[in-house]
């Protein structure tokens, strides 16, 4: 049994599917949840389905890199450092490769990549962390490639190799990093997708199409000591997705 | 935006000349109109015009003039 009592996580994109449920799963173990996403009404759902009290709730745009610090700032004013950070904030903009704009691929690298980064530069900051463990999501679409993707697709692989490298530069700090590389789970943004492009998705999926809880019951496996020796990694949970 | 240019992005989307569409062309007649022709312009609409058109509503689109009319 995974013990998070005491524990205090950051859950980025918490307004909705793996952010809302890993935020969910984690209340229920124990722990107190900062959940973070751009829709403070959303925000308000996600922690009216969490168990236990004085969960925090910060609305801002993952985008707005100048606002970290004050961010953790307000995550932390109670005196109580961060255990861990999950990156869930992510857009995935379907676009081939004939209407390809600069600003669509600069958009996607600056939610899925940038942001991830620099938000892991801040927490590893002294006053915000207790060590602790970061988990970032990755797709397999960045390792089963699906046309009109490739934006998402690149700054996915990008996201395994930073957090692989981070990895090494926070163990010191007792921070690790992994990445579960999720398959098709059923969240708004894969039902964003084309319907035929989904039906794809879903045949190659071994054991079905994931839900949210799925994936957040690794993500929390990660997060916990059970996982204590575990740095530099991404956890495949697709359902058997590249088993075919 | 004016029809030209809406014209336009039909066109790159569907990756033909603008001068090969005309408003009352069928779009299910013209092989470029097909499920990457249709992301395509759903992904400029989005980016270019900030506004969103579902597949179903593209797909309920008969002529070329419906379909910018989504615009």
């Amino acid at each position: 049994m995974i013990d998070l009592i005491d524990k205090k996580f950051m859950v980025t994109g918490a307004s909705s599917g793996i952010g809302r449920a890993t935020s969910v799963l984690l209340s229920k173990l124990g722990a107190k949840i900062v959940a973070c996403g751009r829709n403070e009404q959303r925000l308000d759902e996600t922690l009216a389905q969490c168990e236990g009290s004085d969960h925090i709730k910060l609305a801002f745009d993952v985008r707005d890199i100048a606002s970290y610090k004050n961010i953790f700032g307000q995550a932390t004013a109670d005196g109580r450092k961060l255990d861990g950070l999950v990156y869930c904030a992510g857009i995935a903009t379907p676009t081939p490769l004939r209407v390809m704009s600069e600003e669509t691929i600069r958009e996607v690298l600056d939610v899925n990549l940038i942001s991830f980064m620099m938000m892991v530069a801040t927490y590893a900051k002294k006053p915000f962390n207790n060590g602790g463990s970061i988990v970032a999501i990755s797709s397999i679409n960045a390792h089963y490639p699906h046309k009109c993707m490739s934006a998402y697709a690149a700054s996915k692989l990008a996201l395994e190799g930073a957090a692989k490298t981070l990895s090494l530069e926070l163990a010191d700090k007792n921070i690790r990093v992994n990445c579960v590389i999720a398959g098709p789970v059923q969240t708004e943004m894969v039902q964003a997708v084309l319907p035929t492009s989904a039906e794809q998705i879903i045949r190659h999926a071994l054991l079905g199409v994931l839900e949210p809880e799925d994936v957040a019951d690794s993500i929390v496996f990660l997060l916990s000591d059970a996982s204590r020796r575990i740095t530099g990694r991404a956890m495949y949970v697709d359902g058997g997705y590249l088993g075919q | 935006m004016t029809d030209e240019e809406k014209l336009e992005m039909l066109a790159e989307a569907m990756d033909v000349d603008a001068g090969d569409l005309s408003m009352e062309d069928k779009l299910a007649d013209n092989e470029a109109w097909d499920s990457l022709s249709m992301l395509a312009f759903m992904a400029s609409v989005s980016s270019k015009c900030k506004k969103k058109i579902t597949p179903g509503e593209l797909s309920a689109a008969v002529t070329v003039r419906d379909a910018l009319n989504l615009i």
